[in-house]
């Protein structure tokens, strides 16, 4: 094998101040491969269009390698490697010509026009360069150059997806419920937290826990992957699965999980944060306890560092306490227009209990 | 009616975290035992409910998901409680004074539970009327 520098890209952000490359990154590198060497053979048969066929051994064996990653943030630096003592003798000149015409595409600022020489087809390779990006986060294709870094954003990407087309691919990070399973196609239907209904491919190893929570109130589940997006940024399908898992009662958890943020004085200067042990604890609580037919109630910390689940109704309120300090769940509960109160204590293990009454209570 | 036989109507600012995005959650009108049983409210008869927002988030520097109002009936109604004027003259800092800020006595209530009570009837009565500022 020979080789030869090709380009040596910065990748900026967070991430990257570290000086190390996350894999997810080079699977960027893996699709910009791609797009240099078929934009190459497209640009070879522009030339050639008198010829049927691309010549055999035209790449030479063509492949990019990361030969080493230097610092500021991350600047891997690529070698264009070809096979040694084959029928061509070095690269042909439509890999770098290729290279350049890329990075005239990924330059090309807003209300600019994109090179006419890039076919439109090739500008969906770019829902996988880049796709890593974060918000912040940018990869400077030329960064020693003066006048133009050739930089790409989370933003532009999208901007060059979609310059032929109407969708393009994203991370995706979404919590819902498994509405649907087609197990002979491998598909299913997510129910966002926004109500919106999206369709999803699945892998086998994500099977069981797609059929425990098909069709179940409150087993919510937090999907990773790649998703399609409209112009308007819609989540539309999601085509691959990367992470599953599994989020019971997840709108209640996540409104107890906020106070983990709360601070000693969160309340006018006073009020006591809740204690992280106890949030813990309580969000194990509710997972394992939260009764399927019982909606959601109303989360707010008190100021003694208490948790108050509260069910409002336009005629009556009905609270549970968990107070940390007593050990103890405390039930009221208020009809204004019969004027009646409910008071009752639980012990701190009587969740199911405590709940069952609040259904009880709900049903009068 | 005068500040003297007390106000007609009052506000009660609530925190961000005690409310569910439409109402006031019951703990929101309960005052707690650093507040020596008193609940901090303004005379609507004084200040507007945008007034007392601004006052509250802008010179006291606390948080607010905004204004709701109950009446001096409805206070009385709810059980031992009772309103009376106290208005706030700091010398020190005149932007936290406040002539229209009133007090809402619980401390003849005794047990938890019927302090509760009281709040959750508050509670249930400022969420009828509905928020008074910012508009819903």
């Amino acid at each position: 094998m020979t080789s030869e520098p090709f380009i040596q890209p910065r990748f900026v952000g967070a991430r990257f101040e570290g000086h190390t490359l996350p894999l997810s990154a080079a699977k960027d590198l893996a699709a910009y491969e791609e797009l240099v060497l078929e934009l190459a053979k497209h640009l070879f048969r522009q030339k050639n269009q008198d010829r049927v066929r691309i010549p055999k051994g035209f790449d030479n064996g063509f492949s990019l390698h990361i030969e080493r990653i230097d610092d500021g943030s991350v600047k891997p630096a690529l070698v264009a490697m070809s096979l040694a003592g084959q029928l061509f003798s070095s690269l042909p000149v439509e890999i770098n010509e290729s290279r350049d015409l890329i990075n005239t595409v990924i330059a090309t600022e807003e209300r600019e026009s994109f090179p006419t020489t890039f076919p439109k087809g090739y500008y969906s390779y770019f829902n996988r360069i880049g796709r890593s990006l974060e918000e912040g986060e940018s990869i400077e294709w030329l960064p020693e150059s003066p006048s133009n870094k050739t930089v790409l954003t989370p933003t532009k990407r999208k901007r060059l997806v979609l310059a032929h087309r109407e969708t393009y691919d994203a991370e995706v990070d979404v919590v819902g419920l498994i509405e649907e399973i087609d197990t002979k196609k491998k598909t299913g239907v997510l129910r966002t937290l926004e109500k919106e209904a999206v369709t999803f491919v699945f892998d086998d190893p994500f099977f069981g826990d797609l059929k425990d929570a098909l069709g179940i109130p409150g087993q919510f589940v937090r999907v990773l992957g790649v998703g399609v997006f409209d112009v308007s940024d819609r989540l539309g399908s999601i085509t691959e699965i990367d992470q599953l898992e599994r989020l019971p009662h997840y709108p209640l958890v996540s409104s107890i999980e906020q106070f983990f943020g709360l601070a000693d004085g969160w309340l006018e200067g006073t009020g006591v944060a809740p204690k992280a042990e106890d949030l813990n604890w309580l969000t194990n609580e509710v997972s394992q306890s939260f009764p399927e037919a019982l909606a959601y109630p109303s989360v707010a910390p008190s100021e003694d560092g208490n948790v108050i689940f509260e069910w409002i109704l336009p005629d009556s309120r009905i609270e549970l306490e968990a107070n940390f300090a007593d050990q103890k769940i405390e039930l009221y509960c208020t009809h204004i227009g019969s004027d009646n109160f409910i008071e009752k204590v639980f012990t701190m293990d009587q969740w199911r209990e405590a709940f069952g009454q609040v259904e009880g209570l709900l049903l009068l | 009616m005068t500040a003297q036989s007390g106000p007609e109507k009052v506000f009660r600012q609530v925190h961000p975290h005690h409310w569910n995005g439409e109402n006031p959650n019951s703990v929101a009108f309960s005052p707690t035992p650093k507040d020596q049983d008193q609940l901090s409210v303004d005379d609507a008869a004084l200040v507007s409910a945008e007034k007392s927002w601004t006052h509250f988030t802008n010179n006291l520097g606390f948080k607010s998901a905004g204004t709701w109002a109950i009446t001096h009936a409805e206070i009385v109604d709810s059980g031992d409680l009772s309103l009376r004027s106290a208005p706030v003259a700091d010398q020190a800092d005149p932007a936290k004074n406040n002539l229209a800020h009133c007090l809402i006595d619980f401390s003849q209530i005794t047990s938890k539970g019927a302090k509760r009570r009281c709040a959750q009837k508050l509670a249930l009565l400022a969420s009828a009327r509905g928020r008074q500022f910012p508009p819903a």
